[in-house]
């Protein structure tokens, strides 16, 4: 073959070559099919099946993450996604420490259609649990079922939280000033009650301790009117603390009056700053429910401070924000 | 030459890569039926431009009856001895494209070929349902894509409300003029934090709240007033810059968190012991106040009415007296109009018994004489009577004043108690003050053992001037 032939040959293979590439890449679109494959494998339910019991399996074990693994395969490969296995996932995430995910694993479950009554409850219990140990009393006491003072104290999990409150609460008829002292006692650890069943027990103790705060106001008033508002103020503070939601709505323009008498009140309380700053390192460090402890706590050291009070409202009304549902 | 063999090799080299990242790409479809012609027209150039070219199950006769102007005709026509070889090449390059777009685009593939024996209108119906059911397929795949997603968006809102929603509530604390006054370093105000601070837990006790949250408000006031920067309690509010050590404040340095755990609760203790020491110390103090009042007014009224006992005494004296002047008078006029003989001597011995007859005028005087020694008797009874109310007033006065002193010895008494045991209840606070650097209280001086200004200045009191 000449030389030329040769040489005319190559150049056509290379215009041929590049001539499909050309084709290749202007018209050959990539043809994905996840889609397809992800409802072929929904359909195999010996999938589902293989993966869940090899989740359970591996959080007998004691390894939550490799579990987490599982039940997400389970869930993937399962057509109906069922709320059981959602609950597994939520409960190997808690016990991985991921306790954010667990409650909304959990929380995602429980708008599962067709979801069983046993699931359902378990569903509730292990949000209750989740809550608590992540501090949050108030989201854990919204799923608590039945919604009483003494099954949350009688959790495990809310015990050290509402054990003094309930023990004060069981005394209240018996020996009201005995309820009292340890009402003060749950006040000085928890702070503002926060939620609907810890204000209930609070207004039935200072219900039946009333005869022993009587009369506070009056002498708050009458303390304020010689011109004295910082003794006032503390006078105030302990009918704040101690007086029921009625009584102290009676009091309240002249709790009120003091307070704008006293134009700093954090100056006098020491605790009440440490707290709140406290919750301001806290919320720096995106913990939600040491900046409510915190805060709570300042409030009722200083009942007066209405920075302290208007931080509270905030940080409660990001928790009642309403969240993007599934 | 070597030139363009590289860029060929480098051509196919691309068209390889290029196939194979598709093949990959594109995953392999389960059931592929094998390749049929199912349909082919005459180009425009041709002589039957846009004719159907029949087709069998062999494949399909392709350009052949389409005639002149064809494609295959032309080239036959036109082409010499290298018109096999061209014609091979094109077969190659057809069957290479054929090859690379049945892997590189398997659905599309099946429109092109069909099964063997399958009529043109059973391959498209065929293919027809398969692409159906392939949608159906794709779009449960994508329900359940859907509904993974919306779980993973549940996740992250939920995430975001309880980790970070609140996070824009940050500035409001920062280092602005909107917080808290008490971060400012001013000492008095630090100092007047930690008195209020311990006024609270005083208040907290009188008002019978045990376990209140004030309690907490006296031991961060301590921990701050202390310096205690390690106890991780305490941060900068209220105290300032730590204040320079002692040595006793090296001491509680030197403390381990249990030790100045249990040094900080006898702290409290002590100054919960200290407040009620004090409580009764008002008390008393308050009690002695009001017996001493109650003690002036009883003094008072009795003043009173030994004043008017003595005055309405003299005053019987003096009547009796001013009785005897007058009678004396009476009888000095009656001596001077006829001096009688023996005035003086009557006095100094008896009368004698009245004759049976008798001088009118003596008779007279006798009877003067015997008036005015009467009222000389009233004088002297009288000025008895005085001295005996006298008596009586001094002896009462006497009995009260032991009576009082001894109520207020008996408070007093208890007070110089009260005010011992505060003595020393403060020596002891201070001394933990001065371990934690706090200035030190002093001790106020009793009120009862000072001198009583409202008792010694009273005018009426007769303490110290009653005999």
């Amino acid at each position: 073959m000449s030389p030329r032939l040769c040489r005319a040959l190559f150049r056509f293979a290379g215009v041929a070559a590049l001539t499909l590439l050309g084709l290749a890449l202007s018209s050959c679109q990539p043809y994905y099919r996840d889609d397809e494959l992800r409802a072929l494998r929904a359909e195999r339910s010996t999938c589902r099946d293989q993966r869940s019991t090899a989740g359970d399996r591996l959080l007998a074990a004691g390894q939550p993450d490799r579990a987490i693994r599982s039940f997400e395969e389970a869930i993937a490969c399962s057509a109906r996604r069922e709320a059981d296995l959602y609950l597994r996932l939520a409960t190997a995430q808690q016990r991985s420490h991921r306790s954010t995910l667990a409650a909304a694993t959990a929380r995602y479950a429980l708008t599962r259609p067709e979801l069983q009554t046993g699931i359902h409850q378990r569903l509730r219990r292990l949000l209750v649990e989740i809550y608590a140990h992540m501090g949050l009393t108030r989201l854990a006491l919204d799923w608590l079922e039945p919604a009483t003072l003494s099954h949350a104290a009688g959790l495990p999990a809310l015990q050290p939280t509402l054990a003094l409150l309930a023990e004060a609460d069981s005394l209240s008829e018996r020996a009201p000033q005995r309820a009292l002292a340890k009402y003060a006692e749950w006040l000085s650890s928890y702070g503002e009650p926060d939620h609907a069943l810890l204000r209930n027990a609070r207004n039935r103790i200072l219900r039946a301790a009333s005869p022993h705060t009587a009369g506070w106001a009056q002498q708050a008033d009458a303390l304020l009117a010689q011109g004295q508002p910082e003794a006032a103020v503390r006078r105030y503070a302990l009918v704040y603390r101690y007086h029921t939601d009625a009584a102290f709505a009676a009091e309240r323009s002249g709790f009120l009056r003091a307070c704008a008498a006293l134009p700093a009140p954090e100056s006098y309380s020491p605790l009440a700053t440490a707290e709140l700053r406290s919750a301001t390192t806290a919320i720096q460090h995106g913990d939600l429910a040491g900046a409510l402890l915190h805060t709570r706590r300042a409030v009722t050291a200083a009942p007066c401070w209405s920075q302290a009070q208007q931080l509270l409202r905030e940080l409660q009304q990001s928790l009642d924000a309403p969240m993007q549902g599934p | 030459m070597r030139r363009d063999g590289c860029i060929a090799w480098l051509a196919l080299t691309l068209l390889g890569l290029c196939l194979l990242c598709q093949s990959t790409m594109a995953q392999s479809v389960p059931t592929v039926p094998p390749p049929t012609c199912v349909v082919a027209f005459c180009p425009p150039g041709s002589l039957h431009p846009n004719m159907s070219i029949p087709c069998s199950s062999s494949g399909c006769e392709c350009w052949d009856s389409c005639g002149q102007g064809g494609r295959t005709s032309q080239r036959s026509g036109s082409s010499g001895s290298s018109g096999g070889l061209s014609r091979a090449l094109t077969a190659a390059v057809v069957a290479t494209a054929k090859v690379a777009f049945l892997i590189a685009a398997p659905g599309h593939a099946t429109e092109s070929f069909g099964r063997a024996g399958e009529t043109r209108q059973q391959a498209a119906e065929r293919y027809r349902q398969h692409e159906q059911a392939t949608k159906a397929l794709a779009q449960r795949g994508i329900a359940l894509s859907g509904e993974a997603e919306a779980f993973r968006r549940f996740q992250r809102a939920l995430a975001k409300r309880e980790r970070d929603a609140h996070r824009h509530l940050l500035p409001l604390f920062r280092e602005t003029p909107l917080g808290p006054p008490i971060s400012r370093r001013d000492s008095q105000a630090q100092l007047r934090c930690v008195q209020a601070a311990l006024r609270s837990a005083a208040e907290a006790v009188s008002a019978g709240v045990a376990g209140d949250i004030s309690f907490l408000e006296a031991r961060q006031a301590a921990d701050i007033a202390a310096g205690a920067w390690d106890s991780g309690r305490a941060p900068s509010d209220c105290a300032g810059s730590p204040p320079s050590a002692t040595p006793s404040q090296a001491q509680y340095s030197s403390y381990t968190p249990e030790q100045k755990e249990r040094f900080l609760l006898d702290l409290s203790t002590q100054l919960a012991s200290t407040l009620e020491v004090q409580r009764d110390l008002d008390q008393q103090e308050s009690a002695l106040q009001t017996l001493k009042q109650q003690l002036a007014d009883q003094r008072k009224r009795l003043q009173d009415e030994q004043q008017q006992a003595q005055r309405a005494a003299a005053q019987a004296v003096e009547q009796a007296q001013r009785e005897a002047q007058e009678r004396q008078r009476t009888l000095d006029q009656a001596l001077a109009v006829e001096p009688p003989p023996a005035p003086l001597r009557s006095s100094k011995k008896p009368p004698p018994e009245p004759p049976p007859s008798v001088d009118p005028e003596d008779d007279l005087l006798r009877r003067l004489q015997q008036a005015k020694e009467q009222a000389d008797v009233q004088v002297e009874a009288t000025r008895r009577a005085l001295q005996t109310v006298q008596e009586d007033t001094a002896r009462t006065n006497q009995r009260f004043e032991q009576g009082a002193d001894a109520q207020l010895d008996a408070i007093e008494q208890r007070l110089r108690s009260l005010n011992d045991k505060r003595g020393q209840a403060l020596g002891a606070l201070n001394r933990d003050f001065d371990i934690l650097g706090l200035p030190a209280i002093a001790v106020p001086p009793l009120a009862g053992s000072a001198p009583a200004p409202t008792r010694d200045a009273a005018p009426t009191t007769p303490r110290g001037s009653h005999p």
